[in-house]
């Protein structure tokens, strides 16, 4: 088959590719993690996503420096994921797309798309929303689950702790709340950032705006912490403890009361 | 009578015990399995002297006679004498103490045959301060020397450096006398009864007048009838003397099934696990086979009767469950239910729910509580036992009989009823119950081999020689990789010959010393055929090998594939010069050694090779047990702590790991190798065609976030694993740091147990090392 023309010779850059992820979207799945995020969270679990280009970092395994970004083709990472086809199919899962931001490779996020329907995969996309419109609906009407983080309800602050603006995603996200792609809409819930009983408040008057009847409340945690480290980078979150349960229950509380359908991801 | 005065040992209640040492073995035979604290023998030290001196003196004056008349003659010492009275609690008669010296069918209790522990017996001496006694002792150790049989078989079968006895891993080959994982014919004993026995035997006598074999087997009944008055007056004499209340109720229940069982077959539930019990313990047996499928009708029945309630039942089995613990086998204890080819399902099953509630509340290391399940087995069953793992008691261990059926009609070339009976043991191999023999008695070390035939036959870990006749080309003269391949394919050949070999003599040896009566007595055809076990008796002959290093061996095939021929960045003569120097001054070789790609991760040019060397292995040991005249003759890649003792003495290896450390568990990755996530390691476990094993374990390991949190998504994983023809697997779930914590502080761990691959162990009593590999092991989840 001629690999131009079918879009498969172009490279997607790579971070990671999980198999056997429970986490986001339903049954067993494997989670391909684009490299590159228009966004900077402060907090951000995953720093070794954010830039565009391949990088070094630390391995604690082989104790010595690797390289994080991998050029790949489409149909290899299908490859990858299709060794697994057999679990997918008994639990209902299918291929997850992640980053990063997966909205960043449109062109080869959407080759992933197609091949992995051709090969019978359901597949899911984790995004934060920070895309063109166009590129967004495109994608978002092609997937089978969109699964997209609110991150701040105040378009200052937003600007703030991510270094991009909330417009545009909000944009997006009255899109997919009309869409009939099914989706979810989460609030990674940061300690001093959106957790407060206002913040929670705010966040119900701009979902209710925006047609969002319903969230998923992710509980900030720790576990990219050394991450940082191996990257020799500063990590404004060290220390930060997680949110107590009691804390989570009180700002999902809030938002039931102001309602809106939320709940804490299990 | 104080019926009281000795405290049950449970593992549960038990104070931190210290770490077990592991005895060095100082003469034949000394070394045996032996993690765990057994019970302290209940007779006196000078009782026990006594004893072993009479057992002795008979065996002596019983030389001249034939061995079924020794072999009664010995065991009349024996029993009932070595019985333990009723302790507090228990349901059931039966406990009983093994001494040094004795009569018995394998390692863990006692020893093989005739058997002097010696090392034990030299810690038995140093309770006698009189110099008089000593010199008794020693008289006994003189005697034993010339006549234990696994002392004889070593001094037949061992070498100077190829085939060493279990445990002596400085050698290739391991090899040693047992006849381990006997399983009765428990349902024919049930419905027979010694009455029915009897009858049998009359019949066959008639038709074979003299055979000696018969008429000892009629004799075996009447021991079992002494032990049975042993315990009805023991049981009159402690009611004589004011046991009352509870106490009082269970000796009256015991007393009342020892009189049915005493010659008639078993009635109800009580009796039939009383009658079971006792004559697996007088045929030294410590595996107890398809317990749902021969005793779920008595449970059934005698709930539906009213001659007992579910409690009562539930009471029964923890009583059960509790005498197999203290037992101590350590790598044994096996009870199997579910499956295929059980005669009344239903019941059976009823059985297998109580059994796994049982274990769930239990939480001992033994019974090894085993699970056999098909696309039949109901949901419930299931889901219990992923609760109980789920809940920490590393049972039941899951057995996947749409696979280990028609595999094992392969391997053992039975017809399916046959096949259906399979019964795990031990570390994991399979036999038949009450139908064959299967004992490991060789284990080989794929990769001390693969290290000796990379160094021109010399043992890189000792420099002794020991490729033995096999012609040894030097590195640089294998010039392509199935030139160095095929070199260490003969030098396995060697190996697996001495290994057939040296599993036929001791059957032969064996044979000619015993005839393991009590065992024979309820295994098929031995009574039909007047023949005793290894003398013909049995109806299926097998033999399994146990196979360590397995992934190491593979793995480094595939670097130096990899490294030698395909990239030529190094050669194969500085690749030997490494191992032989443990990498010491070749870092970066053994960098990129590590960074090879490793089975495990489901890559199928590395997961191939593994099965090539597999196939090669397995069929080559197969095929030479059919033509030596076994039935069977499998490998198994069972595992107990033997690939970290063995891994101890084995040299570096191009799969970048450093000398004396622990080889491999099992069919799984060397810890740390297997990056891939638990998908990729499943896929690779089940890349090995079980039809070609005797048993295969395989582990993983999760935390009880992932595996109580994600339940039905690694319920998934686990249901598809075996839908793609895994054939068994042992999950742990274990917290993340919980293991290292209780290296640090074992004080505070006492009973956090671990499957340690074929077993399952008290964590903080294993060594060092031991337990290091199994924190090695991929955990999955946070």
């Amino acid at each position: 088959m001629n690999q131009q023309a079918n879009g498969t010779s172009e490279l997607g850059l790579i971070f990671d590719i999980q198999r056997f992820s429970i986490d986001d979207g339903p049954g067993i799945r494997t989670c391909v993690f684009l490299k590159g995020c228009p966004l900077r969270c402060a907090w951000c679990c995953n720093p070794e996503s954010q830039y565009r280009r391949p990088e070094s970092m630390w391995d604690r395994a082989s104790r010595s420096p690797v390289t994080v970004g991998r050029w790949m083709s489409a149909p290899e990472v299908m490859a990858v994921a299709l060794r697994d086809i057999d679990y997918y199919r008994h639990s209902g899962g299918g291929l997850t797309l992640s980053g990063g931001e997966f909205m960043t490779q449109p062109d080869f996020a959407a080759t992933l798309i197609r091949l992995a329907h051709e090969g019978g995969l359901s597949v899911v996309g984790e995004t934060s929303g920070a895309a063109p419109p166009a590129v967004f609906n495109r994608l978002a009407d092609q997937l089978d689950l969109v699964l997209m983080d609110i991150k701040h309800h105040d378009s200052t602050r937003h600007r703030q702790v991510t270094r991009a603006p909330l417009r545009l995603i909000l944009q997006n996200a009255a899109y997919l709340a009309r869409s009939a792609t099914a989706h979810v809409f989460r609030v990674p819930v940061i300690p001093g950032v959106n957790d407060s009983r206002d913040d929670a408040k705010s966040f119900a008057e701009l979902f209710s705006k925006h047609g969002i009847g319903s969230v998923e409340l992710l509980a900030f945690h720790q576990y990219g912490k050394g991450k940082y480290d191996d990257l020799n980078r500063e990590y404004a979150f060290r220390g930060v403890p997680s949110l107590t349960d009691d804390q989570l229950l009180a700002f999902r509380d809030e938002l039931i009361l102001c309602g809106i359908d939320a709940k804490v991801a299990s | 009578m104080p019926m009281s005065s000795r405290a049950t040992a449970q593992t549960k209640t038990a104070p931190a015990p210290a770490r077990a040492q592991r005895p060095r073995p100082k003469a034949a035979g000394a070394q045996n399995v032996e993690v765990s604290k057994k019970l302290p023998p209940e007779l006196t030290a000078p009782q026990q002297l006594e004893l072993m001196e009479t057992y002795t003196r008979v065996h002596r004056e019983s030389l001249p006679l034939t061995k079924e008349r020794r072999e009664i003659n010995c065991l009349r010492v024996l029993y009932p004498a070595l019985f333990r009275r009723v302790e507090d609690g228990d349901w059931f008669a039966g406990r009983l103490d093994a001494l040094p010296i004795g009569f018995g069918c394998v390692t863990s209790v006692g020893g093989v045959g005739h058997y002097c522990v010696f090392d034990q017996l030299e810690i038995f001496k140093q309770q006698f301060s009189e110099l008089q006694d000593q010199d008794r002792v020693d008289a006994m150790y003189e005697y034993w020397s010339e006549h234990d049989t696994k002392a004889l078989y070593c001094a037949d079968v061992l070498t100077e450096t190829t085939v060493g006895r279990f445990i002596d891993p400085d050698f290739p080959l391991m090899a040693t006398a047992r006849l381990s994982g006997v399983m009765l014919d428990y349902p024919t004993m049930l419905r027979l009864g010694p009455s029915g026995m009897r009858d049998r035997l009359r019949r066959r006598l008639k038709a074979d007048p003299g055979n000696e074999f018969l008429a000892a087997c009629g004799e075996a009944l009447d021991i079992y009838e002494q032990v049975v008055d042993f315990y009805l007056d023991e049981i009159a004499s402690a009611i004589a003397g004011g046991a009352c209340g509870p106490e009082r109720r269970r000796l009256a229940t015991i007393a009342s099934s020892l009189r049915q069982i005493r010659r008639g077959p078993a009635q109800t539930l009580h009796q039939a696990i009383q009658q079971a019990w006792l004559f697996a313990v007088l045929a030294g047996c410590i595996n107890y086979g398809r317990l749902d499928d021969y005793l779920g009708p008595y449970l059934v029945r005698d709930i539906a009767d009213g001659v007992i309630t579910q409690d009562d039942a539930r009471e029964y089995l923890v009583s059960l469950w509790t005498m197999i613990e203290n037992r101590r086998t350590t790598v044994n204890g096996r009870i199997i239910v579910g499956g295929a080819g059980r005669r009344n399902p239903e019941a059976a099953d009823a059985f297998a729910r109580l059994a796994i509630e049982v274990t769930r509340q239990c939480r001992y290391v033994e019974p090894q509580f085993t699970l056999r399940f098909n696309k039949e087995t109901p949901a419930d069953i299931m889901d219990a036992a992923l609760d109980a793992i789920g809940a920490g008691a590393t049972y039941p261990t899951l057995y996947n009989d749409d696979v280990n059926v028609p595999a094992v009609m392969y391997g053992m070339r039975l017809p399916k009823t046959a096949a259906e009976q399979y019964v795990p043991f031990g570390c994991g191999e399979f036999v038949i119950q009450g139908q064959s023999i299967g004992t490991p008695n060789v284990l080989i070390n794929l990769l001390k081999i693969l290290t000796i035939a990379l160094n021109g036959g010399i043992d890189p870990m000792d420099g002794l020689y020991k490729a033995g006749p096999v012609k040894m080309v030097p590195p640089p003269l294998l010039r392509t990789f199935e030139e160095f391949y095929d070199q260490y394919k003969a030098l396995l050949d060697y190996y697996l010959d001495l290994g057939a070999d040296a599993q036929i003599r001791g059957y032969e040896l064996m044979n000619r010393e015993v005839s393991f009566i009590f065992g024979s007595l309820w295994m098929n055809d031995c009574v039909e055929r007047g023949r005793s076990i290894l003398d013909g008796g049995i109806r299926y002959l097998g033999g399994t090998n146990e196979t360590y290093g397995n992934i190491n061996a593979s793995d480094s095939l595939h670097a130096i594939k990899r490294l030698v021929y395909d990239e030529g960045r190094t050669t194969l003569a500085e690749l030997r010069d490494a191992i032989s120097a443990n990498f010491v001054g070749f870092e970066a070789l053994q960098r990129q050694l590590r960074e090879c790609p490793k089975y495990g991760n489901d890559i199928d040019d590395v997961d191939e090779l593994a099965n090539d060397l597999y196939e090669y292995v397995a069929k080559g040991n197969r095929r030479r047990g059919l033509e030596r005249g076994m039935d069977y003759f499998l490998i198994v890649i069972s595992n107990n702590q033997t690939n970290t003792e063995w891994g101890r003495r084995t040299a570096a290896s191009p799969d970048g790991r450093p000398a004396g450390k622990f080889m491999n568990p099992a069919n799984n990755p060397q810890g740390g190798a297997g990056r891939a996530g638990p998908t990729a390691l499943l896929n690779s476990l089940t890349r090995f065609d079980a039809r070609y094993h005797g048993g295969a374990v395989q582990n993983i390991k999760f935390t009880p976030t992932m595996f109580n949190r994600k339940r039905a998504k690694v319920k998934g994983l686990i249901e598809t694993y075996f839908d793609k023809g895994g054939c068994h697997l042992m999950v742990t779930v274990v917290d993340s740091g919980v293991l290292e914590d209780a290296q640090k502080h074992p004080e505070k761990y006492p009973d956090l147990i671990v499957r340690v691959s074929g077993f399952s162990a008290v964590f903080v009593n294993l060594d060092r090392d031991v337990q290091d590999e199994i924190i090695s092991r991929e955990l999955y989840g946070r």
